[in-house]
């Protein structure tokens, strides 16, 4: 608030009674508060308005008129009160003043030079202490500029509860309408608007100024406008349509021209006319903007007053902002929920096209069980026929030839099992349980030792090896490994087959450890593919499909399973099961 | 060594009829296999309405896999039947699919085989089941038709 200028005073003369100084200096002081003084004497008959009243030179100042001036009366005094407000004055100062009774009033004056101030009187009455007549005292204070700092206070706390409303219907997640409907309604009330809107601005497009109406409000619509306008805040429109202005510049646009703010208006038939208008843009520094249009304040629209309202200007950015935020998330949610059930569509398909598949599989194996089987057995059966039934005519060579054609029934039969097995092996369920691998492979190597009565072979064995797995499985692989071993140390002396354990830091890795013809490390890799085999039939029969058995096995049980071996040096596999078993 | 019972083997390959037959005979008991193709064929030989085409087998070789009625379908029905659910059933198929095994058990088969591809394996097999189910077992006495006594 600017500094007011200090009235210049006649200085007090130095010579001057003490009296006289001290008038002097009182007079100063009340001149320095800007409180004016008067008196008035009652002759007890006649108008009360034409009592004699003294003005000092303070009062004259307050109500605007030169202290020379020969009006110095109640009545002109009245007569600078504005009409509207003499009534409440006069209600309370007329009847103090006969009655004797001091008394507080305040009201607004209309000064000569045209300045509306707001004035408050207080009176009381005494008796002269030096002549005993009975006067009355008073003083006017002009308090305009404590008024004015009391309505811009209440002011702004309208506009803050406006703001913290809207903040707070943003946070309980309200609607755009509703968060900006509460703030249109407390900016209506703040300017004495009759209408007004709070819109995003889009952009340009087609040459017009895009606009999301966020609310619009107003206090003279009748339903019909109400509701059109309600219709239409959740489309675009472009700005013409309400306010018909220029188009939006930077800064605030007022009209407070009658005939030119209805002349740009392309308003609904029936709306109220519009007197004056203001448009305030705002944006957000994160590139959200908007207007606040506002219409029909009983005085117009002032140049300060978009200054006033800074806050909820940037309030409506930031809410703009985050409503925009909101939506862009909720739209990144909505695509995230479509794009879940798309997958899980996609899961449902795939799960359902593998358990067809398995169901083939199933059936296949069912086939190659049966079908495949049937005719072998007939070829072995008529080959032995034809041996028996006529042998005898047959030359040794044929009889050969009959013979090896048996054999190679039995390798197919054995074939067609393993393969079984194998893909037996990936379709059963896995039943884990605690299993102790070298009991196990105990009761295995007893098996070997039967079926090969004239093989010599060292079997060494970790006491107590836990594991954790299916036991059917298992005895799958260790069945497996040492059939291989014991396959492998033939010719061996001696044969020498170790089964045991390695504890790493975060697995625990079993081996099988032969010193039999090991293999070529080169060709590693094939060792657990289907019917890779490393070495010839002859020297040492199989089918080639045991060890990719026993790596699907361990691979079900989310272990690995490798090898490691030089020709003619033995071999070693190794195998882990799931981490922490 | 026939003994007036007889085998019924259902099954409808040939070739393997033939070795059955085979294996039967070199143990002598070939004359007492009759032999339905088909499990439909199986059902009517063994319900059918006149007494004088209705057979009573001592025991009966199923195979599974059949066309028209499965084996398992047939052994449902022989079970379901009061004039045939005592005769004594042995499966008899290639197939060691578990699932094959439990349905067959649990419909009431009384034994089940698997056939070796070694027919060496094979006959043997076969002998020793018309032995058993031909002179040893006991077999149960004909069950009248739905009651009605012949």
């Amino acid at each position: 608030m600017p500094q007011p200028q200090l009235p210049i005073l006649p200085t007090p003369d130095p010579a001057a009674s003490l009296l006289a100084r001290g008038e002097a200096a009182a007079a100063l002081a009340l001149r320095l508060v800007g409180i004016g003084t008067w008196e008035v004497v009652p002759d007890g008959i006649g108008d009360i308005d034409a009592w004699p009243m003294r003005w000092s030179m303070e009062t004259c100042r307050l109500l605007g008129f030169e202290p020379t001036e020969e009006l110095q009366s109640r009545g002109a005094l009245r007569r600078s009160i504005v009409a509207e407000d003499m009534m409440a004055r006069d209600a309370i100062a007329d009847p103090a003043w006969r009655q004797r009774r001091p008394y507080t009033a305040e009201y607004r004056v209309l000064r000569p030079d045209g300045a509306l101030r707001n004035i408050v009187e207080q009176a009381h009455v005494f008796c002269d202490p030096v002549d005993g007549t009975e006067r009355i005292f008073g003083i006017l204070q002009d308090i305009t500029d404590r008024r004015q700092a009391d309505q811009a206070l209440r002011g702004y706390n309208l506009l803050l509860r406006g703001i913290t409303r809207a903040q707070s219907r943003l946070i309980a997640g309200r609607s755009r309408q509703e968060t900006f409907g509460e703030l249109l309604t407390c900016l209506l009330s703040y300017t004495g608007s009759e209408f007004g809107f709070i819109g995003e601005r889009l952009g340009v497009f087609e040459r017009a100024e895009q606009l999301q109406l966020c609310a619009t409000a107003g206090t003279g619509w009748d339903a019909p406008i109400r509701d059109y306008y309600a219709g239409r805040e959740q489309s675009r429109i472009t700005l013409g349509e309400w306010a018909g202005v220029l188009g939006l510049r930077d800064g605030p646009f007022i009209c407070n021209t009658p005939d030119a703010a209805n002349g740009t208006s392309d308003l609904l038939p029936g709306h109220p006319p519009v007197r004056n208008y203001m448009l305030i843009p705002f944006a957000h520094d994160y590139g959200a903007r908007g207007v606040i249009g506002l219409a029909n304040a009983p005085s117009g629209y002032s140049p300060r007053l978009p200054g006033r309202l800074d806050a909820v200007l940037n309030t409506c950015a930031s809410l703009i902002w985050a409503y925009g935020a909101n939506e862009r998330r909720q739209r990144a949610e909505a695509e995230l929920v479509s794009l879940n059930a798309e997958l899980e569509q996609r899961i449902r398909r795939r799960t359902a096209e593998l358990e067809a598949a398995n169901g083939e599989l199933e059936s296949f194996s069912y086939s190659v069980s049966h079908d495949l089987r049937a005719p072998l057995r007939g070829i072995d059966g008529w080959s032995l026929a034809l041996i028996e039934d006529y042998g005898p005519n047959l030359p040794e060579q044929a009889q050969g030839y009959l013979r090896q054609v048996r054999e190679e029934v039995q390798q197919m039969g054995r074939l067609i099992e393993d393969l079984l097995e194998m893909s037996r092996v990936t379709r059963v369920d896995l039943a884990t349980q605690p299993v102790d691998l070298a009991a196990m492979a105990a009761q295995i190597v007893e098996g070997l030792c039967r079926r090969y009565p004239d093989r010599d072979v060292e079997f060494t064995s970790a006491a107590d090896l836990k594991a954790h797995g299916d036991p059917g499985l298992l005895r799958v692989v260790l069945q497996n490994i040492l059939d291989n071993a014991w396959k492998f140390t033939a010719g061996r002396s001696p044969a020498r087959v170790e089964l045991g354990v390695r504890a790493t830091l975060n697995e625990t890795v079993y081996f099988v450890a032969d010193n039999g013809a090991g293999f070529d490390m080169n060709y590693a890799g094939k060792l657990f593919s289907p019917f890779r085999r490393l070495h010839r039939q002859s020297e040492f029969p199989g089918t080639g499909v045991g060890l990719a058995t026993v790596q699907r096995i361990v691979r079900r049980h989310g272990g690995r399973i490798w090898a490691e071996s030089a020709p003619g040096k033995g071999a070693t596999f190794f195998f882990t099961l799931a981490s922490g078993t | 060594m026939n003994t007036g019972r007889t085998i019924l083997l259902v099954e409808d390959n040939p070739s393997d009829v033939e070795l059955t037959r085979r294996a039967l005979a070199r143990k002598q008991i070939s004359n007492s296999m009759v032999v339905a193709n088909d499990g439909e064929e199986a059902l009517e030989m063994l319900t059918a309405r006149e007494s004088h085409r209705r057979i009573y087998p001592a025991v009966i070789l199923l195979d599974l896999n059949l066309p028209k009625v499965s084996g398992l379908e047939v052994l449902r029905r022989l079970r379901a039947d009061t004039q045939t659910r005592l005769i004594p059933v042995v499966v008899l198929t290639t197939s060691n699919e578990e699932r094959d095994i439990t349905s067959s058990y649990a419909l009431g088969a009384n034994s089940y085989i698997r056939k070796s591809i070694d027919f060496v394996a094979f006959a043997d097999t076969i002998a020793q089941l018309g032995r058993y189910w031909l002179t040893i077992n006991e077999p149960p006495p004909a069950q009248p038709a739905n009651g009605v006594v012949n």
